[in-house]
């Protein structure tokens, strides 16, 4: 059973209190929005000059500095976007790992990246994948995320397939999940970067996940499916382990790359010891 | 079945402790992962529920515990009996009073353990089984049935009463080789260690004893002395820590059983004294019971009191006063004319004496020499007699008569001229030699001195009192009695009986009588048991007693249980027995094999 999110939400609200979600690389186009932009646009507020370039409007003309150099300079002001961000956490049973932080992570990042959206100015959804990606209630109040829990028995690639989340276009996308189902990468990913503004893609794993079990005699339960088998692991089973597990995660950051999606690998325990979220920071998702 | 080194089979612990080491590290530990396909093989499909691979009991684990199995056996060295071999067993029992010793009422002494323990020897064991009784001199005890039946061994064991004061078990062992001969085996029963390890492996010795405290006697005498006696009790504690005790005084004119408390600190001894007046009755001393029952009790007889009876007819004043000077000196005496024990004579006239009684009377002539030489040596002493106990006639000047003219043996010569003769007397044949010399009782003696005093310096110098206590005690030895009523156990009591007694009969303390015969006027009865006995002849009835008074048999601390030695060492006994341990050898061999190829073939990573 999935232990209560609340207190999770709660720990990650409150990291994420000084960060904002950074704006996105790729501006939605047509659109006025509420946000300046990290590029060029159409809105009042200046920032920088150029020499003119053929296609600019002639209306950003700087007529005085023509007047002045006798060279023609566009003046260009700030894009004003309107950002959303639309985030997807896995709520399989492996996310929940019971003796690790898997759950206590999950909840919490999720809580992060909707404060920093908020925190942000951009407008928000968010979804748990089960039966479908289904949407969650994400409103300010933590005692109303109460309604979504990590128990699912489907992979995230099945629900994107059942019934994939209502992307709203050029909005950011951020998936929390621990990737660890066999499958095809491409197919989630390249789902979610379509008409995306931005795709990041956040591995939360458990410690025992990276560091598998001592050798001895184990037997091991599938968290999703309960399908038990007593192994007895020696140094050959764990590199086998190991070799396995690597590659997986090497085939989802390749195709990550393919699909224009940041990867950010993290460990649960390492995240809940002193809440660092430097590591979305550095790959360009929260700023401060 | 019988192992060579028993205690090898110690080596068997290890199999309950490898299998727990199996179980500690085959047992499974529960972990719940986020996707098992990163364990198994992917081609495995996945299934719902719960379907678990129960582990199976690996058969390393069932050859390893046949190995260590198998190498424990060969090591402990299995032998197997001949049952169609009679095996010659010469058993060494220690019969010192120790053996009685038991930690309280209800619990079996050393001995019971060890009749116990030799019970069931005999019965698992084809042996022919002879023993011998460790005393203070080891003897023969006899030979068991072949089938060392419970009635032909009870026989045996009955003789093993445990009264010795001692138990000389290296002459006992020796005693045991000499009898069994090589081949034989020899047990060693007894309650301490062995003194050292014996070479060979021919001797087992198993003790049964206990380190057990004990209060005894070590001392007691009753001695008559200025007409009242005096007797010495002597106490010790024979352990390791403080004592308390009780002792009962009875008897000895005591109007009533008088008890003492004794306190005593770790190996201290106390004495005690008690006057009595002379010829009271027997007394008796009683400690409390504790671990050695045997050396709690002491009964002290009164000592023999008539004195010697000596008549003096000598004409030469100085001499008599020499002669009767001596005699006063041994405090033994009394000058008396009627019935009289000794007559010193110058042998110039037989004196008459009375009657029946003539036959006892020993007769010493002083004979005044004719022609005498003063002779200061070198004088040749027959050092075996009696007479010259202590004598050295250094610086001395015995003047005699130059010619042989003593009868009787020689026992003190100035070169061939005889100065001291002594010889039997008896009717019709006076003055012959006796072969030997008996130490009491036998017939009436006539010594023969042929001494000059007006020209020796004899009765001037030591060792002329030394000869008369000599011959004063020669001749109480001869009395009619007992002369040492008091004696400790194991001793030898010398009984004078009446002249004409031809047997006597001996009860002893328990209550068993015998019959001896009279020869030479003496009976030398050993006082084999602890306690009264009762010598009853034609003329009246006797006593004398038999106590416990040995500090060393009676200190129990040294005691232990305990086995040394090893029949089974000894090659000589390799005859009747098969060695085993090479199949067993073998088959750990084989099995470590099946191990080793077993153990190649498997693989890390394999589902159990």
């Amino acid at each position: 059973m999935t232990p209560s999110l609340a207190p999770f939400i709660a720990e990650g609200r409150q990291a994420a209190s000084r960060y904002g979600l950074a704006a996105p690389r790729r501006a939605p186009q047509g659109t006025a929005g509420s946000q300046l932009g990290r590029l060029a646009g159409e809105s009042m507020e200046f920032m920088d000059h150029r020499e003119y370039q053929p296609g600019d409007d002639l209306r950003r003309l700087d007529w005085a500095a023509y007047a002045r150099s006798d060279k023609m300079i566009i003046k260009l002001y700030r894009h004003e976007v309107s950002p959303h961000v639309d985030l997807v956490v896995d709520g399989s049973r492996s996310m929940a790992l019971p003796g690790t932080e898997k759950a206590r992570a999950t909840a919490a990042l999720a809580a992060a990246v909707l404060t920093a959206a908020d925190n942000s100015g951009y407008t928000r959804r968010a979804y748990v994948t089960g039966r479908g990606c289904r949407p969650i209630m994400v409103d300010q109040s933590p005692q109303a995320w109460h309604d979504w829990s990590l128990d699912a028995v489907e992979s995230p690639a099945e629900s994107f397939r059942s019934q994939p989340p209502a992307w709203r276009r050029w909005g950011m996308r951020v998936i929390v999940s621990d990737l660890l189902w066999l499958g095809d990468p491409l197919e989630v990913l390249l789902a979610a970067a379509e008409s995306a503004s931005a795709v990041y893609m956040i591995q939360v794993l458990a410690a025992d996940d990276v560091n598998p079990p001592h050798q001895g005699n184990h037997r091991l339960v599938d968290s999703e499916s309960d399908y038990a088998e007593e192994l007895f692991l020696d140094a050959a089973a764990i590199a086998r382990y190991r070799g396995k597990f690597q590659r997986h995660c090497e085939n989802w950051q390749q195709a990550a790359r393919q699909a224009g999606a940041v990867f950010v690998p993290l460990v649960a325990e390492d995240l809940c010891r002193n809440w660092d979220l430097s590591p979305l920071v550095e790959a360009g998702m929260l700023t401060l | 079945m019988s192992f060579t080194l028993p205690w090898m089979l110690l080596g068997l612990t290890a199999l309950p402790v490898l299998a727990a080491v199996y179980w500690f590290r085959s047992r499974s530990r529960q972990a719940v992962v986020s996707n098992l396909a990163f364990w198994t093989d992917p081609q495995t499909p996945r299934q719902g529920g719960r379907i678990l691979h129960r582990m199976q009991t690996p058969l390393t684990l069932l050859l390893e515990l046949l190995v260590i199995a198998a190498l424990v056996l060969a090591a402990a060295g299995p032998v197997m009996v001949r049952h169609d071999l009679v095996r010659p067993l010469v058993v060494v029992l220690d019969d010192s009073y120790s053996m009685l010793a038991k930690r309280d009422e209800k619990a079996d002494s050393s001995r019971q353990r060890a009749a116990a323990a030799l019970t069931d020897l005999l019965k698992n064991g084809d042996y022919l089984a002879r023993f011998v009784l460790a005393g203070a001199r080891p003897r023969l005890a006899g030979e068991a049935d072949h089938d060392n039946s419970a009635v032909g061994l009870s026989e045996i064991l009955e003789q093993w009463i445990c009264q010795s004061p001692a138990a000389d078990l290296s002459a006992a062992t020796a005693l045991a080789a000499q009898v069994g001969g090589p081949t034989a085996r020899i047990l060693v029963l007894a309650d301490h260690a062995p003194a050292a390890q014996f070479e060979g492996g021919q001797v087992e010795w198993w003790a049964f004893g206990e380190p057990l405290p004990n209060l005894a006697f070590t001392a007691a005498t009753r001695t008559e002395s200025g007409g009242k006696e005096r007797v010495l009790l002597e106490v010790a504690n024979l352990s390791g820590s403080a004592t308390k005790g009780e002792l009962t005084l009875e008897g000895g004119n005591l109007s009533a059983a008088r008890t003492s408390s004794l306190e005593l600190a770790a190996g201290a001894v106390r004495q005690i004294f008690l006057d009595l007046p002379a010829g009271s009755s027997p007394l008796r001393a009683t400690l409390a019971p504790d671990a050695l029952d045997i050396d709690n009790h002491v009964v002290l007889l009164p000592a023999s009191t008539r004195p010697l009876r000596v008549r003096i007819d000598l004409a030469d004043t100085k001499l008599r006063q020499a002669v009767a000077r001596a005699l006063a000196a041994t405090d033994e005496t009394l000058e008396a004319d009627e019935r009289p024990d000794l007559v010193v004579s110058d042998g110039q006239h037989v004196p008459m004496v009375d009657g029946d009684f003539a036959g006892e009377v020993w007769r010493m002539e002083i004979l005044p020499a004719k022609e005498a030489e003063a002779y200061v040596g070198p004088f040749v002493i027959n050092r075996n007699h009696p007479l010259v106990q202590g004598l050295s006639l250094t610086n001395t000047v015995w003047s005699g008569g130059s010619q042989a003219s003593l009868t009787g043996l020689p026992i003190i010569t100035a070169g061939n001229v005889p100065l001291l003769t002594e010889s039997e007397e008896s009717a019709g044949a006076p003055g012959r030699p006796l072969a030997g010399y008996p130490l009491a009782g036998g017939g009436a003696r006539r010594l023969q001195l042929s001494f000059a005093p007006a020209a020796s310096n004899l009765q001037d110098t030591p060792d002329w009192p030394i000869l008369f206590a000599n011959v004063v005690k020669w001749r109480r030895a001869g009395l009619p009695g007992v002369r040492t009523p008091n004696v400790r156990l194991g001793g030898t009591v010398a009984f004078v009986p009446a002249q004409d007694a031809k047997e006597i009969e001996i009860v002893s303390p328990d209550k068993t009588s015998r019959k001896l015969p009279v020869r030479g006027r003496r009976v030398a009865v050993a006082a084999d048991r602890a306690g009264l006995y009762e010598i009853n002849t034609p003329d009246g009835k006797r006593q004398f007693t038999a106590n416990v008074l040995f500090r060393d048999t009676s200190d129990l601390t040294a005691c232990q249980t305990g086995r040394w030695g090893n029949w089974n060492r000894s090659p000589t006994y390799q005859d009747n027995e098969f060695a085993l341990g090479w199949p067993f050898l073998l088959a750990a061999v084989a099995l470590m094999t099946g191990h080793a190829a077993l153990v190649a073939r498997s693989s890390g990573g394999r589902a159990t």
